[in-house]
């Protein structure tokens, strides 16, 4: 059984691998906000004693299996291994939980996987990748200036450092 | 039981009240405002951080929830809702269609989500009846507003675009008859496009696109947002979230307007003070007084005691749903009150531009085409003005969650993912990022008729004080109906020319409604217009073309509640105009 710091590694490798986000915007070495950590609480909160087995039985899929590991920074979850965790009945609904957690800073229970239960907090709001995904801010949360919407934003990569996907897989 | 005294008595600290409160203290008139709701809170840190963690983003979702002076809300306004009154606070229970526009029962009061479109009506819509034999004329017309009146240096427009800060340029505003006063220019310059606009713009004129005989032309819209800071407002920033609130109150709201109103020192105010009736003396057709409960706490119900308030005049400023509801339970004998309740049905219509447009940024709304504001066509059916997005589908399918939901779990709530694919990582990232920036839709503000069917009555119902709640009465005319059908050619004729990828689709809204053999939802655009109509005789309206009560010589009704029509601007522009008026009249007769 891996402890709770290993644990929290591997939830960051997998929500790396399932969002395609760098290790360093994922979860960086500085994070005064640690939506890691939020999303993960808010796992264990929200799941029943079974489901959060299934979680710990799907994060021994994931790098790193050992606590000598646990020192190491952590990499960001492999595509065989996302592509596995997806292709398993009792995985993907939770691994999708996780993912929107990242996307939309909102927990979708995997029973009810389109009715959101809760907005993680204020900052998980702010911080979902979905506003970065349009190239813009979240709704009530613009740190641009005056007139900056007449303007063409940055590219997309200036949002989200994304990993380039080796075998991009249809779940 | 206590007594205030003032020479002015005004229920409700929205726009219209304030706007009255501020001109009379300026003249040193003791005014006394009874706010519903509770004041002005010193941040609206809470207000924002309650809008960011709730789960849905509707108009009200900021607010606290008040069980002493409950109001209308987006959130009973779904299919299994809206007729519930054990659900709801509006009882529409008997309504053959639901008025979808809320209100907010607060200092300040619905200016809290406006959008902040600031349109001037137009010279046609204040003679309907005269240009196109359909509806009623107005008391008044464009110009008694747009020009100076006898021994007055500005019009009424050019004072309400003052106070609200107004950001356009005349040369884009000169439209369908709309004039200024000479030497004219608004207070703040235009706000620029966003690239919405300017795709449309363009493409738009480079087509020479027509529409029943008018012009199509995209225009900046009038907007009550700072186009540049000032010692005390910051300039807009774009946080795309006008409705439900504007984090740095760039956009204009009425606690501005109160508090100047309250800093001339004649202004005061009885906060979570509900009016309960309006003391009536028909004999000498004169009120005598306003009967108020307070209750101590908004968050929970504790009614706390009663008072009376007694002045020279008083002004009702509440909305075209509680004002009505008031006087009717007043025992007002008018026989027009609470009739002609009109709105804006919002219709949405949606697709992908064929190259990224980059929404989701800049302010809710920043143009409009308003060239199909008026036209011949009127005789047969209702006008509407266009208003573009820059929202993507937020508004119209719930985005972006939708579409997230969509990509991650292989639906197709969205009509983008029609084979269904599950996607992660990368490839998720960039596909959402083709959708979301080429996201855009049309908002269709339809004008209503004025219909005498459609009302607001009271209730069985009561709220936590114990008074009626207030019970609607709503439909759309055919004449409205047929409004909706030309929007919807005109949708098709311009995402055709533009090469924009249709994907309006029926969302399961609860305003829904079949003409002909096709299919139609709507909206409430927050517009609630009719109620107390201003006209030319007691027959037929509720007050004068001064806003005064045909039935009491010392009363005044004001907002929007006086419009005979709808036409196709939003209202608070002309609302805010007509309290200039009112309160010049007022302050005549107290013989400041």
């Amino acid at each position: 059984m891996p402890d709770e710091k290993l644990k929290l590694k591997k939830f960051k490798a997998l929500s790396a691998g399932l969002t395609g986000l760098s290790m360093m915007q994922l979860s960086p070495n500085v994070d005064p906000i640690g939506l890691a950590q939020q999303y993960w609480d808010t796992l264990q909160e929200s799941l029943d004693e079974r489901l959060r087995a299934d979680v710990d039985a799907m994060l021994e899929e994931v790098k790193p299996n050992s606590k000598d590991d646990a020192n190491k920074p952590a990499e960001p979850a492999d595509e065989n291994t996302i592509g596995k965790i997806l292709a398993n009945d009792r995985f993907a609904p939770l691994a999708r939980s996780i993912l929107k957690l990242w996307i939309l800073g909102a927990f979708y229970h995997p029973r009810t996987p389109q009715t959101p239960t809760k907005i993680v907090s204020s900052q998980a709001y702010k911080e979902s990748l979905v506003w970065k995904t349009m190239q813009g801010h979240p709704m009530g949360y613009s740190m641009l200036p005056y007139g900056h919407w007449s303007e063409e934003p940055l590219p997309l990569n200036a949002f989200l450092a994304l990993v380039p996907s080796t075998e991009a897989k249809h779940g | 039981m206590a007594d205030y005294f003032a020479d002015v008595a005004i229920v409700g600290a929205g726009i219209a009240g304030s706007i009255v409160a501020y001109q009379l203290g300026q003249c040193g008139i003791k005014v006394l405002l009874i706010e519903s709701g509770p004041a002005i809170a010193p941040s609206r840190e809470t207000e924002v951080e309650r809008f960011y963690t709730a789960l849905a983003k509707l108009p009200e979702s900021p607010y606290a929830v008040n069980p002493n002076a409950p109001n209308a809300r987006a959130e009973h306004l779904t299919k299994c809702i809206w007729q519930d009154v054990k659900k709801t606070y509006l009882d529409q229970s008997q309504s053959p269609l639901p008025f979808g526009s809320t209100y907010e029962r607060r200092a300040g009061g619905t200016m809290w989500h406006w959008l902040g479109t600031s349109l001037r009506l137009l010279p046609n819509d204040f003679k309907l009846r005269f240009n196109y034999g359909v509806g009623d004329d107005w008391p008044i017309s464009y110009d008694d507003l747009a020009q100076p009146q006898t021994g007055q240096s500005k019009s009424y427009y050019r004072m309400a675009e003052e106070e609200v800060g107004v950001a356009a340029s005349v040369a884009d505003q000169k439209y369908l008859g709309i004039s200024f006063e000479p030497g004219y220019e608004y207070p703040n310059p235009a706000l620029p496009e966003t690239l919405t606009d300017k795709f449309f713009r363009e493409g738009l004129a480079n087509a020479k696109e027509s529409f029943e005989g008018c012009d199509v032309r995209v225009s900046p819209t009038p907007a009550g947002r700072q186009s540049r800071p000032t010692a005390t407002r910051r300039a807009c920033a774009g946080n795309t979230s006008c409705i439900p609130i504007c984090p740095i109150q760039a956009k204009y709201d009425a606690t501005l307007t109160l508090h100047k109103a309250f800093s001339t020192g004649c202004v005061h105010a009885l906060f979570q003070a509900v009016a309960s009736r309006v003391m009536l003396d028909t004999q000498r057709k004169q009120i005598t007084g306003i009967q108020v409960i307070r209750y101590s706490d908004p968050t929970i119900k504790s009614r706390s005691g009663e008072d009376i308030v007694k002045a020279q005049i008083y002004v009702l400023a509440g909305n075209g749903i509680e004002t009505p509801k008031l006087m009717m339970h007043s025992g007002l004998p008018n026989k027009t009150i609470g009739k002609y309740l009109m709105d804006h049905p919002f219709y949405l219509r949606w697709g992908l531009t064929p190259k990224p447009t980059y929404p989701y940024r800049g302010p809710l709304a920043t143009s409009g085409i308003e060239s199909l504001r008026d036209g011949a066509f009127r005789k047969n059916r209702a006008a509407f003005r266009v208003e573009l997005g820059n929202e993507g589908w937020n508004l119209a399918v719930g985005d972006p969650q939708t579409t997230a939901l969509d990509l991650i779990d292989g639906t197709d709530d969205s009509h983008t993912n029609g084979d269904r694919h599950k996607f992660h990582g990368r490839e998720l990232m960039e596909e959402l990022n083709k959708r979301f920036t080429r996201q855009f839709r049309f908002g269709f503000l339809v004008e209503q008729t004025a219909d005498v069917n459609n009302s607001v009555t009271l209730s069985e119902e009561v709220d936590n004080l114990g008074l009626p709640r207030p019970k609607i009465t709503y439909s759309l005319s055919d004449y409205t109906m047929r409004g909706f059908v030309a929007a919807r050619e005109f949708t098709d004729k311009v995402f055709n020319r533009l090469g924009i990828t249709q994907k309006s689709a029926p969302r399961g809204f609860a305003g829904a409604f079949r003409f002909g053999s096709d299919d139609f939802e709507f909206l409430g655009a927050g517009h609630i217009m009719g109620t107390y109509r201003m006209g030319t005789s007691l027959e037929t309206s509720v007050v004068d073309k001064e806003q005064r009560s045909w039935d009491h010589k010392n009363l005044f009704l004001v907002g929007s509640g006086v419009f005979p029509t709808s036409g196709t601007a939003n209202p608070t522009l002309t609302l805010a105009a007509l309290s200039f008026w009112a309160a010049n009249t007022i302050r005549k007769e107290l013989g400041r």
